[in-house]
């Protein structure tokens, strides 16, 4: 029962509390372009997940002969990345093997999916914050929830965005920047204090 | 006019008396008499804190104007109202330059990236006092004892008392009895004290049809609603409706800000769900936050969502009046069916009666 | 010799441009998270430069010789796996900044590893051309990525902390500056400036970068 409260409650915090992209300003290129191709979100977030919670599963019982290690710090952030790799390996040689119209589907974005800071960040986050299983699982699910959630409300406020009359030097990325900013501040308000980095 | 008794004129053809002028000069005169009680409260300084706010958004957003290569429109007083706002938000003691730094911000980030007056996505002045909130909440949480007199310029050192804002939030009891509260003889934001005048303003405001009913009528039901089912002081569950009523500036703002007509939603049932979530959001930032009054946050929060209300109450209404959920959209087929042509008569040659004036 | 004069000519033109008018972070909108959270205090904009630097510089040196020999699907593999070794020089680099560098920058060193230029552009673009180009490309988008991150940096340090590498200058500070909002808010401004002086100076921006905008002149 702890355990189903703990994944939920990390979940949660993932995604309203310590959101990706308002909190953690991580995964930003890749908001900018999923706010140009909209379609392609569901793809998109789908693969996001399936790679985070593979990778934390792959990476949980290393991190303690990692930290044994004095050089944690870097080692770590390569070990992750070498387990993204091969989650993209694999990922690539099973959907080609076994269900080739999911593999023409995701096949362009896959790279961009899996060599994501958003992925990377939320398989050091847990890391760094010392959680345990099921709270790592449910702060990648939260994560890329959040990273949806984030996108809904950005591409929300950018048809309003598109009814103002922007200065013309603000047109395209500064504002929606400074509106990135807000939204970040309304989120901060639910935190109430600094995140660790 | 014409020989026909019609006056000839440009559209448009239906005017009204009110304007954006009209609108914001309302405003100024309903936040005219918090600013006289908080000078009867704190001295002339309440007076100048609120000047050097107006004086500083109004010139920032001509500023703004001018670099936008817009024309400077000198009777547009929406940002003054906003400069007027964001003192009646703070303490009499706050220094001069807390005030300017939120004019700064409401004007420079909320306005004038977004294009001016009526595009702001947010409300500028909550934006404001939340960015000063946050880097100085020491000085924008402590409230001064009222009926002292304050120096007027630098910094004040004032006899500072707990809010009741503040007791609430640790789950005690405020001090003060609720009369005193409603008079606002009591440490608060300057402008937000004073529960009848706040009152009376907003009548004139509902009145002069410058505010809406629905939007902080919802509010206030469901904030003492939920006060009334979880009451945060151990005792008197009307006793708490009345506390959380009239601490810290939940009043104020569901008089002046909530009701922005910007960033608040458009439609009338709409506005009735957009006040009673605000209402619930408040109440649980209260109960939940790290601020004494997390008021400006929540507004903030629903001001993202608030277009939300508005597309959910034309999917709502749409159902009650039609009993489909959204429009049904045309069949590819039928988009356009062949019309059937009437035969119109032959344009032939007519022979002209006395009768009939060419044109 | 006159050709070559004017390619090279142009090149530097179009490597000026690249620092300012097509500043990668305030225009192109990549990197953008790291400089939002991680530039709050001078050292912590030169320490993301310096690993931006040595983390991406080596990456677009060696894409076309990655394209030249690895299948397209793999290329990326290689990418990261160039710019996760640099990490350990990066490191090694930023540690005499401060000691408590890392402590302050938390995740976002070790992000720039897999920053967009390494994993986007250099796929899109560096790999069909030749060393010159993509040594000017990664030394431009270093210069401006480090002009942005220390005027960032700079900015949230002085007013938001009162100090300036470290020395104390300021009485006042208005601590919300280091927070990520007040750094998406200044980026935003920033990359106004930026937009504003290409419509004054009439400058086209970097095409890949430009989102529509050749037309504006």
């Amino acid at each position: 029962m702890t355990i189903l409260l703990n994944f939920v409650g990390a979940a949660l915090t993932a995604l309203f509390l310590e959101n990706i992209v308002f909190a953690r300003a991580l995964g930003t290129s890749w908001l900018l372009y999923m706010l140009k191709h909209p379609k392609e979100l569901v793809r998109y977030s789908v693969l996001l997940t399936i790679i985070t919670v593979t990778s934390s599963l792959a990476v949980y019982p290393l991190r303690d002969f990692i930290t044994g290690t004095g050089y944690a710090y870097v080692l770590m952030p390569i070990l992750f990345i070498v387990c993204m790799s091969v989650m993209y390996a694999l990922i690539y040689f099973v959907t080609k093997r076994f269900w080739p119209e999911v593999f023409e589907n995701i096949r362009k974005r896959l790279a961009s999916a899996t060599f994501n800071c958003a992925i990377l960040g939320s398989l050091l986050i847990p890391y760094n914050e010392g959680m345990d299983l099921a709270r790592t699982l449910g702060y990648s699910l939260g994560m890329s929830a959040g990273f949806v959630f984030s996108v809904v409300l950005i591409g929300a406020g950018m048809e309003r965005i598109a009814l103002c009359r922007v200065p013309k030097a603000f047109r395209g990325l500064p504002v929606l920047l400074i509106y990135l900013g807000l939204l970040s501040l309304a989120f901060y308000g639910l935190i109430g204090h600094q995140l660790p980095t | 006019m014409n020989e026909h008794g019609l006056i000839l004129q440009n559209a448009p053809h239906v005017r009204t008396s009110e304007s954006l002028f009209t609108v914001m000069t309302d405003m100024i005169v309903a936040m005219a008499p918090l600013y006289l009680i908080a000078w009867f409260y704190y001295g002339p300084r309440a007076l100048l804190l609120g000047l050097t706010g107006a004086a500083t958004a109004w010139v920032l957003d001509l500023l703004g104007a001018l670099a936008c290569g817009r024309r400077m429109d000198l009777r547009d007083l929406s940002a003054v109202v906003t400069g007027l706002l964001i003192p009646l938000l703070m303490p009499a003691s706050i220094p001069y330059y807390v005030v300017v730094t939120a004019c700064v911000v409401a004007i420079l980030a909320v306005k004038f990236p977004f294009g001016g007056t009526g595009n702001n996505l947010f409300n500028p002045a909550a934006v404001g006092f939340a960015f000063t909130a946050i880097c100085w909440p020491e000085l924008v949480f402590s409230y001064p004892a009222p009926m002292q007199e304050l120096a007027v310029a630098g910094e004040v050192a004032a006899k500072t008392i707990v809010s009741p804002a503040h007791s609430l939030m640790r789950g005690a009891i405020p001090s003060l009895d609720l009369f005193d509260m409603i008079l606002g003889n009591t440490a608060g934001p300057m402008g937000a004290t004073n529960i009848l005048v706040i009152l009376a303003c907003g009548l004139y405001l509902l009145v002069r049809r410058t505010i809406g009913w629905r939007t902080p009528l919802s509010f206030l039901l469901v904030v003492g609603m939920m006060a009334m089912a979880w009451p945060r002081s151990p005792f008197g569950t009307f006793d708490s409706v009345g506390w959380e009523l009239c601490s810290g500036m939940l009043l104020f703002g569901a008089v002046f800000m909530m009701t922005e007509p910007v960033t608040s939603p458009k439609r009338d049932f709409a506005k009735l769900l957009y006040g009673a979530t605000s209402g619930a959001v408040v109440m649980l930032f209260r109960y939940f936050g790290g601020f004494e009054d997390g008021f400006v946050f929540a507004l903030i929060l629903m001001n993202v969502f608030a277009p939300l209300f508005d597309r959910v109450c034309e999917n709502i209404l749409h159902q009650i009046r039609h009993g489909t959920l959204l429009p049904k959209k045309p069949a590819p087929g039928a988009e356009n069916p062949p019309k059937e042509r009437k035969k119109l008569p032959k344009p032939g040659l007519k022979k002209k009666t006395e009768t009939e004036v060419g044109v | 010799m006159k050709k070559m004069n004017a390619a090279a000519a142009s090149l530097m033109k179009d490597s000026f441009r690249k620092i300012l008018f097509s500043n990668p972070v305030l225009v192109g909108g990549m990197v953008v998270g790291e400089i939002i959270i991680g530039a709050t205090s001078l050292q912590n904009a030169v320490a993301l430069s310096v690993t931006f630097a040595i983390v991406t510089i080596p990456v677009l040196l060696l894409a076309p010789l990655i394209a030249y020999f690895v299948p397209k699907t793999w290329r990326i593999l290689c990418y990261a796996l160039v710019s996760m070794s640099m990490l350990f020089t990066a490191q090694a680099a930023v540690a005499p900044i401060s000691p408590t560098i890392f402590d302050s920058l938390g995740i976002y060193l070790p992000l720039l590893a897999l920053n967009t230029v390494v994993v986007a552009y250099s796929r899109l673009i560096s790999e069909e051309k030749g060393v010159v180009f993509n040594l000017l490309d990664g030394i431009c988008f270093s210069l401006g990525f480090l002009i942005v991150a220390v005027l960032i940096g700079g900015l949230r340090e002085l007013f938001g902390s009162g100090t300036l590498w470290g020395y104390e200058i300021l009485q006042r500070k208005a601590s919300a500056l280091k927070l990520p909002f007040s750094g998406f808010l200044i980026a935003g401004f920033l990359a106004a400036a930026v937009e504003g002086l290409r419509i004054l100076f009439h400058a086209k921006p970097y095409e890949h970068f430009s989102g529509g905008k050749e037309d504006q002149k």
